[in-house]
């Protein structure tokens, strides 16, 4: 029995240094985790999808009929998720490429649901247009924003909640679709984009 | 049972060595990490570094779980290594101040994390 408690006690101090190396390098995964989460929301690039969305209400505005009213807003949200996928990889550069596709997952698993639903609401309300539409999209764009902003800093909270506000706006004061959707797509963004660029970094 | 004992008395000796071998390397890398890197909190301070622009002391005490005196004495001790900048300035009326990770200060993040992972390797032999 002696030389098997040797061994045992001759291999301790290896596996407390192994085990304690392994706990010190998740310490700095997690940590890297967080606060590339937390500094990855790209703030320049919000201002320049704040500034498609103004660019896109306008097109929009002068839509001949329902259908390309929608393609045209459609086409707006395309360019808009591409420039913000973009800006977000190019800001969180800094992490490594270990990083990048961990923040781009947490934040996408968080807005793929609203984006899904609201999908799913547009093909089936398709009919209601700019007057239902618009209503749908800024509330549950809100959703999703306000949901990601537990992974990320207070503004990109507060501009889920004033994305929440203008959508129920939009919903109850219907009429004003392009309005509100250059108010919320195109101004929250400009807004908040600057509020974000000048205390987190672009 | 007398053959199990005598079987392992035998092994015994090629065993030992090993094991050895197992800690004598990983004391080396022990020997070698850098005490400025190895406490928890400036490990933490300059792992959130490495992945940002620059942090706010308020935003690394919350991701940190810190007291402002803990934070403060901490970043001070990596600030006179060269492994942090400090910039100090106000936001509005509010004092704010910011902390950005040095070529030195990754470097030496770098180097540390190294020497935990030829720790883990020596300790698996």
């Amino acid at each position: 029995m002696r030389p098997e408690r040797d061994e045992s006690e001759r291999t301790r101090p290896a596996l407390v240094l192994r085990e304690h190396a392994a706990d010190d390098l998740r310490f700095i995964r997690d940590t890297m985790a967080q606060a590339s989460g937390r500094s990855a929301f790209p703030g320049v690039g919000t201002m320049v999808i704040g500034a498609v969305a103004l660019a896109a209400s306008a097109w929009a505005a002068d839509a001949p009929g329902a259908t390309a009213w929608l393609a045209r807003w459609l086409v707006g949200c395309v360019l808009s998720m591409a420039i913000g996928a973009m800006s977000m990889a190019f800001k969180t550069r800094a992490s490594g490429p270990l990083f990048v596709p961990g923040v781009l997952r947490r934040f996408a698993l968080v807005l793929t649901p609203p984006i899904v639903a609201g999908a799913l609401l547009t093909v089936r309300f398709q009919s209601g247009g700019r007057d239902v539409l618009p209503g749908i999209w800024l509330l549950l764009y809100g959703v999703g924003l306000t949901c990601g902003g537990a992974l990320s800093v207070a503004a990109v909270r507060a501009m889920g909640i004033a994305f929440m506000a203008i959508g129920a706006a939009a919903l109850f004061v219907p009429g004003h679709g392009d309005l509100w959707m250059a108010i919320g797509f195109g101004g929250l963004h400009v807004g908040f984009g600057a509020w974000i660029a000048r205390r987190h970094g672009g | 049972m007398a053959n199990r004992a005598a079987r392992r008395a035998e092994s015994q000796p090629t065993d030992r060595p090993q094991a050895e071998d197992r800690t004598q390397p990983a004391a080396r890398e022990t020997r070698a990490l850098d005490p400025l890197v190895h406490d928890r909190v400036r490990l933490g301070l300059l792992s959130a570094l490495a992945v940002s622009d620059a942090l706010t002391f308020v935003e690394l005490r919350r991701l940190l779980h810190t007291t402002d005196g803990n934070l403060s004495v901490h970043a001070r001790k990596l600030e006179e290594a060269g492994y942090v900048t400090c910039t100090k300035g106000f936001d509005g009326r509010v004092p704010r101040t910011d902390y950005r990770i040095t070529a030195a200060g990754r470097r030496g993040l770098e180097s540390y994390l190294r020497h935990m992972e030829a720790l883990i390797r020596a300790t698996r032999r």
